[in-house]
């Protein structure tokens, strides 16, 4: 009866797609800071939601990658797809910067990196919980 | 000349991040395979701990290569002429 609902609890808490789970963490956490952010200054809002959007997209791009095959059978297939979406994830975020450089203005360089840099942060929270709970899918 | 430089400064920053990247992610994918051909029931486990490892891995780099976008696309414009 305990095992069953520990396992019951185990189930619950697993994640089954990590790609949705990345971004609803990231929506969570983001809009929040958003609106706090518009309330003292738009300008800076704005270069870090462009800052939030060059590492969101790319890292989606990544995950979506890194999940498409499971099991030990593919692991071959899951070592070359980790790679080619680490090569895309590079390549996005080289375009996305680019874009924003060239094309926005005004942009504030602060609110851009600070909105990158907490991103990559929060990811490192989302991998650890990713890492912890998505081999509790599989059993 | 400066603007010349600064777009070698940016290239060796992107290049050399995205070398120490597939170094590591050379590591990672050998590694995943060893250990799923020695244990195959760890599969899913390591394929969550080389995603949590892979987000470690590449952070440095991500921020160089906006860096090194910041120095093409802002920094280099402005020495022009």
């Amino acid at each position: 009866m305990t095992n069953n609902s520990t396992e019951n609890k185990q189930k619950a808490k697993a994640i089954k797609s990590p790609l949705k789970y990345t971004l609803a963490v990231q929506l969570l956490v983001v809009s929040p800071a958003l609106v706090v952010l518009n309330a003292f200054d738009p300008l800076w809002m704005q270069s870090f939601f462009w800052g939030v959007l060059i590492f969101s997209l790319p890292n989606a791009y990544f995950t979506w990658y890194a999940f498409r095959y499971r099991g030990a059978k593919y692991s071959q297939w899951i070592a070359r797809s980790f790679y080619q979406g680490e090569m895309g994830k590079h390549m996005l975020a080289a375009v996305g910067f680019a874009l924003v450089f060239r094309f926005v203005a005004p942009l504030h360089l602060p609110g851009l990196i600070a909105g990158f840099c907490s991103l990559v942060l929060l990811q490192w929270f989302i991998a650890w919980q990713i890492a912890d709970r998505f081999e509790q899918t599989q059993t | 000349m400066a603007q010349a430089l600064v777009f070698v400064a940016a290239a060796l920053l992107i290049g050399l991040g995205a070398l120490g990247t597939a170094i590591g992610f050379g590591t990672l994918g050998g590694k995943l395979l060893e250990g799923s051909a020695r244990q195959p029931e760890q599969g899913p486990a390591l394929q969550g701990k080389m995603f949590l490892m892979a987000g470690l891995l590449d952070a440095v780099p991500m921020i160089g290569v906006g860096i090194g976008m910041y120095l093409i696309f802002a920094v280099a414009p402005g020495m022009a002429g």
